[in-house]
């Protein structure tokens, strides 16, 4: 196992340098110099603020000197120091917003598994039956809703109608003066949209796959001989075909990753969320550099973090992963 | 469940009278998209205007029949960028291997990387919003998929007889990649490229709702539910139609797409 961790951790570091390569081209190839961007677009913008820049990106220098430069800081995780508002630096400014989307995408995973598991696993037990064909029409619509639609109907009918629950920030006006209990179930109300919102999309998707992969196994020889022992069918669905059709979703459940951290641009913006994606938005609207550098580079590299977990997982599970590497 | 071809059609027929609505759009539209009238604001629908009007009075019907338009427009501008590119380099990457493979590959992995909202954000905010740049940049940031299906037909089709044959009669690369094997690879690429278009809709409708896409006062289908935020629980008509509209579409677009596959894989 260890030796299997060693070389997928050196397998990444190619993909390393390759995202700040990117990140950084990103920056420097599109028209336009940031200072000269800034003067136009942000008059509140000082003059110092332009050297500092100058001095952090090393404008006036060739490119390839620039990307060292770049590097370097990267290495001890500088990005700089934000351009607007409280002028925090970047990274300082990204870990106060890492918690609550990690939060938020963790839970949301939890809630994909959850539902489209069983999905799946009812759909391929019967393919073409009633269920199946439900759940294909619930996967269409899933894949073609517009996540931002769908957060603006629930918070319509379960806030603004019905008023059940809130529909913007994290805790209610005199949050601090609650107690313990009752502040975890004025989180938990007002992240219950959001996490819901925000695992839809790649609930479509997932469940699609589970049913796929339960298909295949179920076709398996062994299933055959779990059958044939006379077990009963749940046993067989839920204990011998179940457990071997999740593996590759362990695979799925990591690409679908950047499509999570992507999406909390959209949720954490209707819903009022001090996150990583609301932090995003208002950099990018703000045209801030270097926190934009910043969550390039830092959204890219969770997303190598989950698929390296995914990879890590899927060896735990799968003995042959693990001994084939040692070949 | 009905047949995949009952499926192609129905999608496809909502898709062909969709664009000959947008295209249409000047002669059918009921009221100026843009003509702001205070008076009429925030109207229930009703027989004048048929899905009510915004908080400005403008007509939701008529701005839905332009927003049709830019949503087509960018929808099918990226996937065609996004062919292109991915084409060339999964031709390029499957042909030849060795470092080429290597490298195009390495470069696809990379991309994969970046959330693509997060990448979205960053290049508009360099370049600023506008149609063009909207429309290049949705495709510069999703041909790796096509790259990944066509290297991965190519390297099946490359040991077929007749390409081998193609290449003994002394064929040129290109020529080999162009007349032989881009025809035999282009059945996946078309149906993920039917695929790409809903979702290139959805991230433009995403860009706008988030005001980073088309600028208002373009009637784009994301400007619409970007104005209908603000009016949440007095008009429920200026955020139901727009949503109704791209919800449709990409639906659409995505069972055409799928049922296509479905059509290839059987013959």
């Amino acid at each position: 196992m260890m030796a299997y961790l060693w070389r997928r951790g050196i397998s990444v570091l190619p993909l390393l340098f390759g995202i700040t390569l990117i990140s950084f081209l990103v920056i420097h190839l599109t028209p336009g110099t940031p200072t000269e961007m800034l003067t136009e677009l942000n008059p509140k913008v000082s003059l110092e603020a332009r050297q500092r820049l100058n001095e952090i990106y090393g404008l006036d220098q060739p490119l390839h000197v620039q990307y060292g430069r770049w590097l370097k800081r990267f290495v001890t995780f500088d990005f700089g120091r934000s351009m607007v508002g409280d002028q925090q630096p970047v990274m300082q400014k990204i870990a106060e917003r890492m918690p609550i989307t990690l939060t938020i995408n963790v839970l949301s995973l939890l809630l994909i598994l959850l539902i489209a598991v069983p999905i799946g696993v009812w759909a391929a037990a019967r393919p073409q039956g009633v269920f199946d064909q439900a759940t294909t029409i619930l996967v269409f619509l899933g894949f073609s809703m517009p996540t931002f639609w769908l957060a603006l109907l629930l918070m319509r009918w379960f806030g603004v109608q019905l008023q059940w629950l809130p529909v913007s920030g994290l805790h209610r006006i005199g949050y601090e003066a609650m107690g313990r209990g009752a502040q975890w179930v004025d989180l938990g109300r007002h992240l219950l949209l959001p996490v819901c919102v925000s695992a839809f999309t790649s609930l479509a998707g997932i469940s699609r796959y589970m049913r796929s992969s339960m298909v295949e196994v179920l076709q398996q020889d062994y299933i055959r001989t779990a059958r044939a022992k006379g077990l009963a069918e749940h046993h067989v669905l839920f204990r011998h075909a179940m457990r071997n059709a999740l593996l590759p979703i362990i695979t799925i459940l990591g690409l679908s990753v950047p499509g999570l951290i992507g999406g909390s641009v959209i949720f954490e913006t209707i819903f009022s969320i001090p996150g990583l994606g609301r932090l995003a938005f208002e950099s990018a609207m703000a045209r801030d550099y270097p926190m934009i550098m910043g969550f390039l580079t830092i959204g890219a590299i969770m997303t190598l973090i989950g698929n390296l977990l995914a990879d890590v997982a899927y060896a735990y599970a799968d003995p042959r992963i693990r001994v084939e590497s040692q070949r | 469940m009905k047949s995949a071809i009952f499926w192609v059609r129905l999608g496809g027929g909502f898709l062909v009278i969709l664009a000959v609505l947008a295209v249409a759009a000047p002669l059918v539209s009921t009221h100026d998209p843009r003509a702001i009238n205070l008076p009429e604001a925030l109207l229930p629908p009703s027989s004048v205007h048929w899905f009510g009007t915004d908080s400005l009075g403008r007509d939701v019907f008529s701005r839905l029949l332009f927003g049709a338009q830019i949503s087509l427009l960018i929808g099918l501008g990226a996937v065609g960028l996004t062919l292109w590119i991915g084409t060339v380099l999964g031709l390029l990457a499957g042909w030849f291997g060795g470092w080429i493979d290597a490298v195009i590959m390495r470069i696809v992995d990379i991309m994969l990387c970046f959330p693509s909202l997060f990448l979205l954000l960053a290049i508009i905010a360099m370049v600023g919003p506008s149609l063009t740049s909207i429309i290049l940049i949705i495709g510069l940031t999703g041909w790796m998929t096509v790259t990944r299906l066509v290297r991965a037909e190519v390297l099946s089709l490359k040991e077929r007889e007749f390409i081998q044959a193609a290449r003994v009669l002394g064929l040129r690369a290109p020529q080999i990649m162009w007349r032989h094997l881009l025809p035999n690879a282009l059945a996946p690429v078309l149906v993920s490229a039917t695929l790409g278009v809903g979702t290139a809709i959805l991230i433009e409708s995403s860009l706008s709702f988030l005001g980073l896409g088309v600028q208002p006062p373009v009637p784009s289908w994301g400007n619409l539910l970007m104005d209908a935020k603000g009016t949440l629980g007095v008009a429920w008509w200026q955020t139901l139609f727009p949503g109704l509209a791209i919800l449709l579409t990409v639906l659409a677009f995505t069972v055409v797409g799928e049922g296509l596959r479905d059509l290839s894989r059987r013959s």
